[in-house]
């Protein structure tokens, strides 16, 4: 069979090798060479050529001069640290509740992962209109007779819009996580919980001492995904602010990075492009060290 | 087997989808015309369609939005179907010169439209670097402080609004707030007043009329459109250190720092006449209400004027079709006033501009040009020739310039008149050399909306309370700081 | 002791319940609001926007149905969602599946080289791809679909490459003892015993292909073949250049919301079960 397998490999792997190659590697090739020359879109500034216009680091340097890029970099970095610790919070809660429901459990579940399926612009329209004038003006401000300041006009302010944002992805996101805890949560034999049961651990010492240790993979992969989820958030962010009120992420800075220069500056948003893939690549690499590291341990 | 037959599903998608696209081989047009201004876009089909029934040459038409208009064109020039005459300004051409697309009056083939580049006034030409003719104007549009004078002479008890227009033009800036502040007072409580233009007299007198009694505010401002004041409004301080887009280009970053006073004085500028903004039920108060598309919106603005909600608006020659369509005895009374500055002489750094001048003068500018794509065919280029030539100096096509797009074009002279009183306003003023240039078209990295108008709108619109001195200066710090760093992107 | 156990246990139960309950409430609410929107006017959206319209007014939804131009939009994102998916599913799991068997250096590296590619983001590969697809020609739908492939390619490989392993290698030898081309082989005996994962594999990769906005964004942009939320983008900015219209918004985000809710009613429980088997892999 071997040599069956190694006859058609070389010849069937070549769509794949093919899609690959122009989609994904040429391209990526094009944009780390490019982010070294003064590329400006439909022409290089100063030659025919791309070799004729390298310019070296200077447009990474700019970019780390940008004033833009650094508060869109520091911005996307409180978004993250504040979405992760709410997703997580959030479907473990809902996880550790669903477990310990006798009936509706699918119900529950479905429920919950339901917002996963839609469109993160389209739903960022209607967000909107709930945290301008529903949590403004009817809720939490208004005449309502809750009064919740930090509940209101959540688009207008920086601050703010870190929660607002991240109250929507995790409205997103936490169904599909969900999954994830309950299926770890599923994996801790009941053994282990009536054993300590028995020598009178309390449901906190039980939680503390098997449920968290034993969550630690799911934990690991939840951690992991959600990070480079909101790292890379764009349509949100797109459809939520906008990035008015200081609220530009970098997905929508590289974005609008080609329309606010003029001409286009293509080399610098590139290099912006690079720098993200940088940090989005020692994210995901050290997931997967980690797991794998756990993976031996366990 | 179901396997199967999802490949050849697959297969079959692929086909059809490819096979539709290998349609279009053979061109169906003549002249392919990327056009840039969207108000234009059903007129100018109607222009295209007249071109057809006499010349027999069938001109394809796409107008884009100013949003996404560079990128669209710049993928639409490299695909099979590139535009064979497109639109840019003064800005876009660098890209598009060093791209190789902008065809310079020397290239064409059509003598006649060669000598009509030719005839293009020095400072009203598409150059790159000072050099090159690349384009023919579309237009001259301008902005001012736009007046309704049917309620002013009702207001100030005037036959004919010329000496007040006279006097106004040289009014200085202390003038023009005791006006303002006279006239929001009769418009708040219905009582008389008096200021002085020039020196002369002005009184307004007591009680509202018919035309008066739904005055609001003095100014319809549209707080929530960050471009009314943060290009069209910064185009003020920068006037007063730039004198021109290339100016702009070429000067050493250093000289951003001359900006600082005129930025601040031109936020106080604001923050005066923010106190007197008009609304649609009552005067509008700077806060969040302020910045709020349903209350300050662009529409809401024009439609404030036209209502008589308001008696002045910041805005251009452009707005006289909008408040028409409301209503057209408004429109008719529209007259196009400079906007009036705090700055001192000293501030001015621009060789030869005094504050005086500015104050007389109304910044006045091409939009777009026509441009020559130069990589196309021979025969192409000059079915593209022969059209923009035609829409530019036929009667048929001067027409539709004058009178369907409402422009004003660009060889307007003292003879020239058209429907619209502002573009007629605007000739005069061109024609008496009391104009401003744009320069804030070449501000770096859109500097206008992302920073100056940016602050303008999230701090200091927002802000009910008076803006502090630090406030200011931190502002123009950081507008300075910001298009420092903004040249660099060059 | 028994009594105040169970009672406990009662009230944690019900608290229990109350509190999922409320979650679930608020998980619903904005599907609830933007459907009770959908049938209202501006005014009353803005004044009133939490309770049910005063009339079941269609005109919104009918006006929004033009704006985004409804047939051709959803026939257009339908087009290129089925066919990209089934080019990510084909070409993956016939990869995936050869990659396994020929265990040789090279089909080692290049498995590296594909899951490697995970990481890189869409944002890095856009602006040079957009200008290689000009280049070739495929700044259109045959273009899009190509890209959907090859961005789809890594993530499912990757899902299948672990599962295929489970597949007994005498059951692929049996069905070329019995004269099987290779294409048989695959599709009548490997396929259908991987069905858990391509059922994952066609779940995500439809999802994120039917919402998506940034590469139709890009590659189609304002021409006239949009997708869905592309359409959907452009009515918004079109209409809401001076203010949000509500009014246009609401109605139309629901229509592009109504098609995966069928389809999740109907398959919710394909899709839990294929997304918490995917959720495994991680």
């Amino acid at each position: 069979m071997e040599k069956y397998y190694k006859k058609w490999f070389k010849v069937l792997i070549i769509p794949a090798l093919v899609l690959f190659v122009v989609v994904i590697l040429v391209p990526f090739i094009m944009g780390l060479t490019y982010s070294f020359t003064a590329w400006r879109g439909s022409y290089f500034k100063g030659s025919e050529h791309w070799w004729g216009a390298l310019v070296g680091i200077t447009n990474y340097l700019k970019v780390f001069r940008s004033e833009k890029f650094l508060s869109a970099l520091a911005y996307t970095l409180k978004f993250t640290v504040v979405a992760v610790v709410m997703k997580n919070l959030v479907s473990l809660a809902l996880a550790l509740m669903v477990k310990n429901v006798d009936k509706g459990k699918g119900l529950f579940r479905t429920i919950y992962f339901f917002p996963n399926l839609l469109g993160g612009l389209a739903m960022g329209f209607v967000w909107s209109l709930i945290f301008q004038n529903i949590f403004s003006t009817v809720l939490f401000g208004g005449d309502s007779p809750i009064q919740i300041p930090f509940l209101c006009d959540m688009l207008q302010d920086p601050n703010k819009a870190v929660f607002a944002m991240a109250i929507m992805a995790t409205w997103q996101s936490a169904g599909y996580m969900l999954l994830i805890y309950l299926n770890g949560l599923n994996n801790i034999s009941e053994d282990l919980y009536e054993a300590a049961a028995i020598d009178g651990a309390t449901a906190w010492q039980r939680f503390r001492y098997i449920t968290l240790p034993m969550l630690m993979p799911s934990f690991t992969i939840v951690f992991f995904l959600t990070l480079s989820s909101s790292f890379k958030v764009l349509d949100e962010n797109l459809a939520l602010t906008n990035g008015n009120f200081g609220t530009r992420m970098l997905s929508l800075q590289i974005l609008l990075s080609t329309r606010e220069s003029t001409p286009a500056n293509y080399g610098m948003a590139q290099a912006q492009a690079v720098i993200f893939f940088v940090i989005i690549a020692v994210i995901s690499i050290a997931q997967v060290m980690i797991t794998k590291r756990k993976e031996i341990e366990a | 087997m179901k396997a199967r037959k999802v490949a050849m599903l697959l297969v079959l998608g692929l086909a059809v989808i490819g096979l539709s696209g290998c349609g279009q081989k053979k061109k169906d047009y003549d002249v392919y015309f990327f056009n840039g201004k969207s108000e234009i876009a059903e007129s100018l089909e109607d222009a295209c369609k007249t071109y057809e029934e006499e010349t027999g040459k069938k001109v394809k038409v796409f107008t884009v939005g100013t949003v996404e208009g560079n990128e669209t064109l710049r993928s639409e020039i490299k695909s099979k179907d590139y535009p064979t005459v497109f639109a840019t300004n003064s800005i876009g051409i660098e890209e598009w010169k060093s791209a190789g697309y902008a065809l310079d009056a020397s290239g064409l083939q059509n003598a006649d439209l060669k000598e009509l580049y030719e005839n293009i006034p020095e400072s009203m030409r598409l150059e790159f670097e000072g050099e090159g003719n690349y384009g023919v104007p579309y237009n001259i549009e301008g902005y001012g402080l736009i007046g309704n004078k049917e309620l002013l002479m009702d207001i100030l008890s005037l036959d004919t609004i010329d000496q007040f227009k006279a006097d106004y033009q040289e009014a200085g800036y202390e003038e023009f707030q005791a006006m303002t502040e006279a006239l929001d007072l009769y418009i708040q409580s219905g009582t008389g007043g008096a200021f002085t233009l020039n020196g002369n007299t002005y009184t307004v007198r007591d009680g509202k009329s018919d035309l008066t009694k739904d005055l609001t505010g003095v100014f319809a401002i549209a707080g929530a459109e960050k471009w009314t004041y943060g290009n069209h409004y910064g185009n003020f301080p920068i006037s007063a250190v730039y004198g021109t887009v290339y100016d702009v280009r070429e000067a050493d970053p250093e000289k951003a720092e001359e900006l600082r006073t005129p930025i601040i004085k031109s936020l106080n500028e604001l923050e005066f006449a923010t106190q007197f903004a008009a609304g649609a039920d009552g005067p509008v108060e700077r806060g969040p209400q302020f910045i709020n598309s349903t209350v300050t919106g662009y529409d809401q603005a024009i439609q404030m004027l036209a209502e008589r909600k308001a008696l002045f608006i910041k805005n251009g020659n452009w707005i006289y079709s909008s408040v028409a369509n409301i209503s057209e005895e408004t429109a008719k009374n529209l007259f196009m006033l400079p906007v009036k500055v705090s700055l001192e002489d000293e501030d001015i750094t621009v060789d030869g501009l005094a504050a005086d001048q500015m104050n007389r003068s109304v910044p006045e500018f091409v939009s777009q040009y026509y441009v020559i794509n130069a990589k196309a065919t021979d025969e192409e280029r000059r079915e593209a020739e022969d059209f923009v030539y035609w829409l530019n100096t036929s009667e048929v096509g001067m027409d539709y310039i004058i009178n369907k797009f409402a422009f004003v074009p660009f060889n307007a002279d003292e003879n020239t008149e058209l429907d619209n009183p502002l573009s007629n306003d605007l000739i005069e003023y061109k024609v008496n050399g009391n104009i401003l240039a744009n320069p804030f078209d070449a501000a770096p990295a859109s500097w206008g909306l992302e920073c100056y108008g940016k602050y303008i709108m999230e701090d200091l619109f927002t802000n009910a309370e008076k803006w502090s001195e630090k406030e200011k200066e931190e502002i123009a710090d950081q507008c300075i700081a910001y298009w420092k760093s903004g040249m660099e992107e060059w | 002791m028994k009594e105040s156990m169970s009672t406990k246990n009662k009230i944690s139960r019900i608290i229990l319940y109350v509190l999922l309950g409320l979650a679930a409430i608020y998980t619903l609410f904005p599907i609830y609001f933007l459907f009770a929107n959908s049938f209202k006017s501006q005014k009353e959206i803005v004044a009133s926007p939490m309770n049910l319209p005063a009339n079941w007014d269609f005109q919104y939804l009918k006006n929004a149905a033009e704006q985004i131009n409804l047939l051709p939009s959803v026939t257009n994102t339908l087009i290129i969602t089925v066919v990209s998916v089934a080019l990510i599913v084909l070409v993956s799991s016939f990869t995936a599946w050869l990659m396994v068997r020929h265990k040789s250096k090279g089909s080692q590296v290049l498995f590296l080289v594909f899951t490697a590619a995970m990481l890189i983001p869409f944002q890095s590969v856009m602006y040079p791809l957009v200008s290689l697809m000009e280049s070739l020609g495929l700044k259109n739908t045959v273009g899009l679909i190509l890209m959907y492939g090859g961005f789809g390619l890594s993530m499912t490989i990757f899902l299948y490459h672990g599962f295929i392993k489970s597949v007994p290698v005498s059951l692929e030898e049996a069905a070329v003892i019995d004269g099987a081309n290779i294409f048989q082989v695959f599709f009548k005996v490997v396929f259908p015993m991987v069905k858990p994962i391509t059922v994952t594999a066609i779940i995500t990769n439809a999802m994120w292909i039917w919402n998506d906005y940034l590469l139709p964004f890009l590659i189609i942009g304002n021409n006239r073949n949009k997708t869905l939320t592309l359409s959907l983008y452009y009515a918004k900015s079109l209409s809401g250049q001076y203010g949000n219209p509500w009014e246009l918004i609401f109605p139309a985000v629901l229509i592009c919301a109504i098609p995966i809710l069928v389809v999740f009613v109907f398959l919710q429980r394909y899709i839990i079960e294929g997304m918490a088997a995917g959720a495994v892999k991680g």
